[in-house]
């Protein structure tokens, strides 16, 4: 399992999370599993390669100790391109933790066509040991139809891996598409008539607005 | 076209309108990278970038999303055009639209002398900053997600990009 070499942070705060990203670092906090929460830096370089290779369980290094962690939350800026700070909970060798999953769609539905094919659930919930967590769950729905849905029961999960959310929920499907051409082309020419219309000021006529006073 | 249906003023202050894209230049922000991009760009740089959009700025529902990546004005007339484009590029996708305009802008008619009071409701317009995802595409593959949205950013009056659904 690869091995984190983490610093513990003293400074908190914007200004020395700054600071720490400007030198190549990633402030991170540890907590979980009984523990004190603990500030951390790690090395922004190595995590991202962790992250690269779908690397969620690892091995920290920290004030002389090791330790099995999880990535919990990462956090990114505002186009999502890099990194800003890293959540960690402790996880123990064999003992279950909750975490959610990726589904991953494998596939083409055969109703596609007729039918829009919709996507009620992009994750799931699961409950399995560190080093069992499945990079995605598998669903595979070249044999959908129109009306047909796949429920959460339906999922395979790997061995070892116990799903938590509702059996009943519904995962995807597909739906019959409603007749549009011609409401496209409605669509349309609506956009031109309805161009003038005004939206309801609210309050209007109790001094909020001054047209009527200016009508007399 | 997308307006509110109700609002409390029908008319509101333009706002401060925020500097371009220096500091949002893709592939980094290193200096060699923002000069080679200022060379080539559209607008003049009217001050520092610093609106940043701090919701909405990842995909939530579909698999694909179009992301802003500078700051300006979404008229609702733009997107109606990039609804409708992509509507042809991906006839099969479920098409999803992140930005709503809330704000009215006004203009006075052409040829009149100023003063009078403010203008008329012209339009109406999303106010996007960068990282503001516009449009979100579900049920297609990513070669036919990007032919859509390569016809919606043609239509947008920013700079856009494509993203996928980030999964940690």
């Amino acid at each position: 399992m690869t091995t984190l070499r983490a610093e513990i942070r003293h400074d908190h705060g914007t200004r020395a999370a700054y600071s720490l990203r400007r030198s190549g670092r990633l402030p991170a906090v540890l907590y979980g599993e009984g523990g004190d929460t603990v500030s951390l830096s790690l090395d922004r370089h190595e995590f991202e390669n962790l992250l690269r290779h779908h690397e969620r369980v690892f091995d920290l290094e920290y004030d002389g100790g090791k330790q099995q962690v999880l990535v919990h939350e990462v956090q990114f800026d505002h186009l999502g391109d890099q990194l800003l700070h890293v959540d960690l909970i402790r996880a123990s060798r064999g003992k279950k933790v909750e975490v959610s999953v990726p589904l991953d769609f494998v596939g083409h539905p055969k109703g596609t066509p007729k039918g829009e094919f919709v996507k009620n659930l992009q994750e799931v919930e699961i409950s399995a040991t560190p080093r069992s967590i499945p990079e995605a769950i598998v669903v595979h729905v070249h044999d959908l139809d129109v009306g047909d849905v796949l429920h959460v029961s339906d999922l395979e999960m790997p061995e070892g891996v116990e799903c938590l959310a509702d059996p009943e929920t519904v995962v995807c499907g597909i739906h019959a598409r409603a007749e549009v051409e011609e409401t496209a082309e409605g669509e349309e020419g609506e956009a031109v008539s309805t161009e003038s219309a005004e939206p309801e000021v609210i309050g209007k006529g109790k001094g909020g607005e001054d047209e009527p006073a200016e009508g007399e | 076209m997308l307006m509110p249906k109700r609002v409390k003023y029908r008319k509101t202050q333009r706002g401060k309108i925020k500097g371009t894209y220096a500091s949002t230049v893709p592939g980094g922000r290193g200096p060699a990278a923002r000069k080679q991009h200022l060379k080539t760009r559209r607008k003049p740089i009217k001050g520092p970038c610093r609106a940043k959009a701090t919701r909405g700025n990842t995909v939530a529902f579909g698999d694909f999303g179009l992301q802003a990546l500078e700051w300006g004005w979404l008229s609702a007339r733009s997107i109606e055009a990039g609804r409708i484009a992509a509507g042809r590029a991906a006839a099969d996708a479920k098409l999803w639209i992140r930005v709503f305009p809330h704000k009215s802008v006004t203009a006075k008619p052409l040829e009149v002398r100023m003063g009078s009071g403010k203008g008329d409701v012209d339009r109406w317009v999303a106010v996007v900053k960068p990282g503001t995802v516009l449009y979100e595409l579900g049920g297609v593959d990513e070669i036919t997600a990007r032919k859509a949205f390569n016809r919606v950013a043609h239509k947008m009056p920013m700079r856009v990009r494509m993203i996928a659904r980030k999964h940690i």
